[in-house]
């Protein structure tokens, strides 16, 4: 392969990974902050794309105020999730609501069915104009946007979670929930807010990566999928694991593209999922596992 | 029934949760491992069972080596153990708990126990006698149809005993039974224990109550910080200097 | 005990329903009911009682279905070879993918069982020398016994409602065994099923073996009543929908499974004229009951039960 298809396969690699990375994010935030996998944390990037698209296209909102929009309205459904069904739940297990996330997916994939029907849908790029041509491979300027907001995002939350007081109540909420509580941390807030950030996450991929790939109903799940495959990788509980795994799978992925029928593309992030988790359960680089009683040793 | 426990060290990143621990015994017997809290006693039973394999050493039954084998292999070996937090099937009846631990004499397949075949039947009849007598020796067979999830925290550890008896052990592990009980119960239970040797039946104990094993035990082992510090009978830890610093500090002199 | 009459009261309405169907409309749901109580009750066995959850099942779904296709279409082989095989492939494959993989516990198995039924829906779809890709294989060979055909509903209706019940029973059966014991022991605390010397490596892979050959068996029977499987029966939401199927009716009881599987079945039926919509129904139903009740259906039967056991009680 020459340097330019190498360069090339890493531009794609590093845009897509950025997208799982921020995927993995959302579901990190709320698995810290309750044990639980959020099924649908890929359906609020798909949201974040067509309401956008929707937004763009039928209202003719200019784009930068669809997006606030799109954002706000997927960061207000995931607050709504917390409020409405998760932080009720009582005599629950962690299964319990897990399965209520994957019911809350199905509801919004159906949802999306109904309302825009199967097609992509899509709408213009941040910043119009051609690609730039970098050593020989081409560079889409959203790409650059894809992975410039992305990893601004990644600074903004370590710079989050390290140096605010929510964001350091956080983490100690994912840490050990009864001691955050007992040292006066409201958790039932942290819950609403990781949900709130969550949904932002999510909406905020959705609506960067459209411009490249299109919006459609049912791409949810698969991408729910890839974002636990780069928690899976990195290691769940762990921000910079899961940003790490994110961008690694995305180079395997654009990898394999080269070498295999790209109708195998999904199987390969797939397989890649299931390997990470058969060597190493709580991540290649070593995270933490759901919570659950351990004998005292 | 012989125990050699030989060099047992158990290592977790730097830190030494077991180290260089060697003792022995014979059965049938009562025999206690007594520390406080953190000293590494849990960290012994569950190398004894299985549920641990050490860094050093090795644990020896009738003189085969158990240490390192899975946890259902051990039990096999006629061991039988209580959890320190109890692990019962709350949905399951009491008597379907006590059942599981006759798992292995009933053998069989999906097939033949489905369709409830010749020796699966009999083998299946003939646990539930057993159980149902050891459900009248711990008293809990009025209880036998409840749910075992319904059940106060002391009929649950008779409950995980009776269950640990149903397997036919030699060799029966207690880990903290007495905890979480009231001096009625623990007497009731402490009684209980005793009628076990007489049956074949050795048991180990860990107690961080000291008092429950002072009656109980005919021989008494310390653990702190991870290392054997004293064994021997009753009495003679009763007046161990190495103990009494152990459980209450150093005295000022 | 009183189960086994709730089954002879339902086996007997089974019998005599055909008297006052008269669309071949109806006889189609029961069927696909049947076919999807196998599902449930494979799925049940599965998460409700050994504790492991899958998210993959359409893949046995599937491959169940292509065996018994393949094995007459392309081989011209007896229909009742693919039967076997439908029941056999899947089952020995759960058996070898279980080994391993149920090392994992919760989110990460429910994961890497999505993955393993997407990848499958790929192999489908892309190995069209076998499978025929996104067209598939038609002209399935029925079953025949003499004037008897798979293919025609009243006589699927009893094939299918016969296994389904016989299904039933084995399960209800299983559960009350040493196995099914060990199961459940399992599901709640794996340490204590160990120290009875309980192997569970092997037992969750028997289990999930079970499961796998039961949804194949499902497929198999999907193969023969409708002539033609492709890929787009067997996937990732088909793997979501019994898993939600269940979890409405009730995660820890074959009857949950039962009604869920049913309820599955019906509901696009009755919300027909919402099309693609009653999925949201569907969606909106786990959500809500499992936030008030996550026994699903049954854990409301049993609360109504003991709410009356509780007033007779207080008035005896």
């Amino acid at each position: 392969m020459s340097s330019a298809e190498i360069l090339q396969l890493v531009i794609t690699g590093l845009t897509v990974g950025s997208i799982y990375a921020l995927v993995g994010l959302g579901f990190n935030l709320i698995f810290n902050a309750t044990d639980v996998i959020n099924f649908a944390q890929g359906e609020f990037v798909v949201l974040g794309g067509i309401l956008t698209a929707v937004a763009v296209g039928t209202t003719g909102l200019p784009l930068w105020l669809a997006i606030a929009v799109a954002i706000a309205l997927v960061a207000a459904l995931g607050a709504l999730i917390d409020f409405a069904a998760i932080s009720r739940v009582r005599r629950g297990s962690v299964m319990t609501l897990a399965m209520i996330t994957l019911g809350l997916a199905v509801i919004v994939k159906t949802s999306l069915l109904l309302w825009v029907g199967p097609d992509p849908l899509y709408f213009d790029p941040f910043t119009p104009g051609p690609p730039l041509r970098i050593f020989g491979a081409v560079l889409q300027l959203q790409a650059i946007w894809v992975i410039g907001i992305g990893v601004l995002v990644m600074v903004a939350l370590k710079f989050f979670f390290s140096h605010s007081r929510v964001g350091r109540e956080m983490l100690a909420c994912a840490i050990d929930r009864e001691a955050a509580q007992l040292m006066g941390i409201n958790v039932g807030a942290t819950v609403r807010l990781s949900f709130i950030l969550s949904g932002a996450l999510g909406a905020l991929a959705g609506v960067l990566i459209t411009p490249l790939t299109n919006a459609t109903y049912d791409q949810g799940f698969t991408l729910a999928l890839k974002g636990f495959a780069a928690c899976a990788l990195g290691g769940f509980g762990r921000a910079s694991s899961a940003i790490l795994g994110g961008f690694a799978l995305g180079l395997i992925e654009a990898a394999s593209v080269a070498v295999l029928p790209s109708g195998l593309k999904d199987s390969v992030a797939l397989s890649v999922l299931i390997l990470a988790l058969m060597i190493r359960p709580s991540g290649l680089l070593g995270g933490r596992e759901e919570r659950r009683h351990t004998q005292a040793m | 029934m012989k125990i050699e426990i030989d060099d047992i060290g158990v290592r977790f990143g730097g830190l030494w949760a077991n180290r260089g621990i060697s003792f022995r015994f014979e059965g049938p017997s009562i025999t206690a491992v007594i520390g406080p809290n953190g000293a590494g006693k849990s960290t012994l039973f569950n190398v004894m069972t299985g549920f641990l394999t050490p860094t050093t050493g090795e644990i020896r039954l009738r003189g085969e080596r158990i240490s390192g084998l899975a946890p259902e292999k051990v039990a096999g070996r006629r061991v039988g153990r209580t959890f320190q937090i109890p692990e019962i099937c709350h949905e399951m009846s009491v008597r379907d708990n006590v059942l599981v631990g006759a798992h292995r004499h009933i053998g069989g397949n999906l097939f033949s126990q489905v369709l409830n075949l010749g020796a699966s039947a009999t083998a299946e009849r003939e646990a539930g006698e057993r159980v149902d007598a050891i459900l009248r020796d711990t008293r809990l067979y009025d209880l036998r149809d409840r749910p075992a999830g319904t059940l106060p925290l002391g009929r649950v550890r008779l409950l995980e005993i009776a269950r640990a008896l149903a397997s036919q052990p030699e060799l029966l592990l207690l880990d903290e039974a007495a905890s979480g009980l009231n001096s009625q119960e623990s007497a009731d239970l402490a009684a209980f224990i005793r009628t076990l040797p007489s049956q074949g039946i050795s048991v180990l104990l860990i107690e961080h109550n000291v008092g429950f094993v002072m009656e109980l035990a005919s021989t008494i082992a310390v653990l702190d910080h991870g290392q054997l510090i004293a064994i021997g009978a009753p009495d003679a830890i009763r007046n161990n200097e190495a103990v009494i610093t152990a459980y209450l500090g150093k005295r000022k002199s | 005990m009183r189960q086994i009459h709730v089954l002879m009261v339902l086996i007997l309405a089974w019998l005599l329903a055909p008297l006052m169907i008269h669309t071949g409309g109806t006889f189609n749901l029961f069927i696909f009911a049947f076919i999807n109580l196998i599902l449930v009750l494979g799925l049940s066995l599965l998460f409700g009682y050994a504790g492991q959850i899958s998210l993959g099942q359409a893949g046995f779904y599937g491959i169940g279905a292509y065996m018994a296709a393949i094995f007459t279409v392309r081989s011209g082989l007896p229909p009742l070879v693919g039967l076997v095989a439908a029941i056999i492939v899947p089952a020995a494959l759960g058996y070898v993918i279980g080994r391993p993989v149920l090392r994992l516990r919760g989110y990460y198995l429910a994961m890497v069982t999505a993955a393993l039924g997407l990848i499958l829906h790929t192999v489908f779809v892309e190995w069209v020398d076998m499978t025929g890709g996104y067209s598939g294989i038609t002209g399935i060979p029925a079953l025949t016994i003499g004037p008897l055909s798979a293919r025609s509903p009243v006589t699927m209706y009893y094939l299918s409602g016969a296994i389904g019940f016989i299904v039933m029973l084995l399960a209800l059966r299983l559960v009350d065994t040493a196995y099914g014991r060990a199961m459940r022991t399992m599901r709640e605390s794996e340490m204590a099923a160990r120290s009875c010397g309980i192997p569970t490596a092997r037992l969750k892979a028997e289990v999930f073996a079970l499961s796998a050959g039961l949804s194949g068996l499902a497929g198999a029977l999907y193969a023969q009543y409708v002539g033609f499987v492709s890929p787009e029966s067997f996937t990732i939401d088909t793997s979501i929908n019994l898993l939600l199927a269940l979890a409405v009716g009730g995660v820890g009881s074959l009857w949950g499974a039962a009604f869920g599987a049913f309820l599955l079945t019906f509901m696009p039926e009755w919300f027909h004229q919402l099309q693609n919509a009653y999925g949201l129904v569907l969606g909106a139903l786990v959500v809500v009951m499992l936030t008030l009740e996550p026994r699903g259906f049954w854990g409301i039967l049993l609360r109504l039960r003991d709410a009356l056991a509780g007033r007779r009680a207080k008035t005896a």
